[in-house]
Formats: structure tokens, sequence, C-alpha cells
């Protein structure tokens, strides 16, 4: 039987997502120079989350570079501008292991000579929604 | 005659994401070799929906004990180096079928490759505006909304274009909340064939969007400032919800 999805709310005969547990933490790493064609890293973020048949869902924000809250699962690239020109780019990428998160970063330089990076939280949000599976 | 004090109808305010379909399936790849540092298989399978739809979907190639999201790959920091690429799973839909592949890289960093079998689970679900009824998918599970369960509430829903060259950097349009906290999302890249693909698992190609939440907007960003052809053009689709 067809049904048009463009006109129902919700019913008994659609299930969506909801909130099984969600969790904040952080990594830092303190302001250092970085050599031309070096990088620092992993820099490490963890917390304890179970998935099983969830949906995950990461928010990272880059305390000390911008405010923005940017979105995982997968990979987070962003290349640090200074006046238009790229300095240093953040690389963060999110995984589970052994019934836990893992929020990785990595920092390199995209200049050719020593750079210096600011102290930089990485805060983590991260969400898991449970799933009929 | 009906007496309206004694009806008792709950009318959900916001709406909820309306999962149409379950899909699963096993893809068996080979150890790759350093030339060309891959394998990778497509495991298609038909929802005939009539029209492209949202998805989300986890993958396991341990035999299910460790789950992912697509777009997540579990690194091996052993010496000497890292090595961040390991085992991919994306997805896409078009108007007829369900598109996950599979990638097994070899580990540079280490100098091996390994035979893999993945195994994956996906939801499929309708999109913001499907372009007719559908026929949801059958399934053992059970599928039935539930008051008891506190679901993600739709706040707002639409789309939006997004158009950078390459070579350039661009963004969308701002969308505006005004939620006062940072609320859950999610987003789908829809291109100019209407086929549909996770937003976060473009991070590493060609099509690289991110999404720049605050307390109050949302905007998608691209870099295509390392890329040559094509830049990045079509639609996001994207759903803020209630929940933070």
């Amino acid at each position: 039987m067809k049904v048009d999805t463009n006109i129902i709310l919700a019913s008994s005969k659609f299930n969506g997502f909801f909130n099984s547990s969600a969790v904040t933490f952080s990594a830092s790493v303190a302001s250092q120079n970085i050599a031309a064609g070096g990088y620092v890293g992993p820099i490490q973020a963890s917390a304890a989350m179970n998935n099983a048949n969830g949906i995950g869902q990461v928010q990272i924000q880059y305390s000390g570079v911008d405010s923005f809250w940017r979105l995982l699962p997968g990979i987070v690239v962003y290349d640090v501008p200074n006046a238009n020109v790229p300095t240093y780019q953040i690389e963060t990428y999110s995984y589970f292991s052994n019934g836990t998160l893992h929020v990785d970063s990595i920092i390199s330089n995209q200049t050719g000579g020593t750079i210096t990076i600011p102290a930089i939280i990485i805060n983590c949000r991260a969400f898991i929604f449970n799933a009929p599976f | 005659m009906i007496d309206p004090t004694k009806l008792r109808i709950l009318l959900p305010t916001y709406e909820i994401d309306q999962i149409i379909g379950i899909k699963t399936g096993t893809v068996s790849l080979g150890a790759p070799s350093a030339s060309p540092g891959y394998t990778t298989a497509t495991d298609v399978q038909a929802h005939n929906f009539g029209d492209s739809c949202y998805f989300a979907g986890i993958f396991t190639y341990d035999g299910g004990t460790t789950w992912n999201d697509f777009g997540c790959q579990i690194p091996n920091y052993a010496a000497p180096n890292p090595q961040l690429q390991t085992v991919d799973v994306a997805a896409h839909t078009d108007n007829t079928n369900l598109n996950v592949t599979v990638t097994n890289w070899y580990d540079l960093s280490h100098g091996t490759g390994t035979a893999r079998t993945v195994t994956y689970k996906v939801y499929l679900l309708a999109k913001n505006k499907m372009a007719q009824p559908i026929t949801p998918l059958a399934s053992n599970q059970k599928l039935a909304y539930s008051s008891a369960f506190n679901f993600q509430k739709i706040f707002m829903k639409d789309t939006v274009s997004i158009n950078v060259a390459a070579g350039a950097t661009g963004s969308s349009a701002t969308i505006t909340h005004n939620l006062g906290y940072i609320p859950a999302i999610r987003a789908f890249f829809v291109d100019g064939s209407n086929n549909v693909y996770s937003l976060n698992q473009l991070q590493s190609g060609v099509n690289s969007i991110q999404a720049h939440l605050t307390t109050t907007t949302l905007v998608f960003t691209s870099d295509q400032s390392a890329f040559g052809a094509p830049g990045v053009s079509g639609n996001i689709d994207y759903r803020i919800y209630l929940d933070s």
C-alpha cells in the first residue's frame, strides 16, 4: 500500500530515531611550534559509549580557533587561514572501538616555514540514536 | 452522538524522521596490494521507491563486535607511523537503488594488506519532500512509533543550494534557527541527478562540504581551493531538531 510521507507527521507505521545516550568530552593541545612539513598528533579525545545497534552523531568545536560546531561522523578537514592563506590544517575523525568513542585530530603545518599554533581545545558532543535493527 | 469531552487524541506537534525501509548486506574484499592501494566493491540493493531517499548506516568487519557509522575509519597507530585510511564505507541512493561502496585500503604505513568481510545495516528515510507516495519496505522489525520514546523532533527542514567553483571557497545561505543552543541536525547532499549522499562521507572527496553550527545559525561551507573541476554544485537537504 502506498503512503504519502509528505502529509504524515508521525504514525504507528513509521519509526524514527530516539535518543539513547549523549556525552561531552574534550582534548587539549598547547600552543607550540610546528616545523615545515611537520604535524602534531594524534590528539585523542574519547568517552565510553555503547553504540550497539545505534546511529551515532558527533559534533566538534575547535575552541581557540573559532566558535563553530562541525558535524561528524566521517572526517572534518579545516585549513585555518591567515589573511586567506592556509597556515595549518586540522583533520578530525571519529570512530568506535572496544565500547569507546574516539575523536582524534591531527594538526599539520601547511606552510614552508615554522608556524606557531594557538592553544586549542577540541570540544566534542556525541549522541547515540537507537535504531530498530 | 459523539461526546468530544471524552475523546483523547494525541497529535504530535513536530514531525519525526520516517524510516521507510531497512537494508542489510555483506561485502567481501580481497587483500589490497601496494598498487593500486585498495580493493573496492559496490553492493546495489533495489528499494524501488521511484525517488531517492535519505539514509543512515553502520558497518562491521570483525563479525559484529565493533560497529561504526558510515564514513568512520578505525586508524592503525602502531609504530612506526599512523595509518588513517583502513576500511571505508559510503553510500548513496538514487531513484531505484541503495548503493553501498566499501573500500579496503592497503596499509602503506605498515606494508600490509588484509582481506575483509564487511557487513552493513542501513535505514532508509523519507526525504523532506518525496516526489510521490511510496510503498515502505516490509520489515520484521517493529517499525512502530511510540510516545514512550524520546524521538528526535524536527524543528526546521528545508533545502539550500550550494555552488562552489573549483579552486574557490564558498558557502550556502545562512539558515537561522534561533534555538539558543546547539541542536542536533542531519544533512544530505542532493546532486543534479537526484542522488542523495550523506554529508560527511564527502569530506575525503572532491565535494568536501562542512556544516557550521552556532546557537542561532547553520551554514554549509566548502573549500575547493585545493581541488580541480568540477567543484561542488547541488542542494543540501537539512533537518534541525529540537533536541540538542
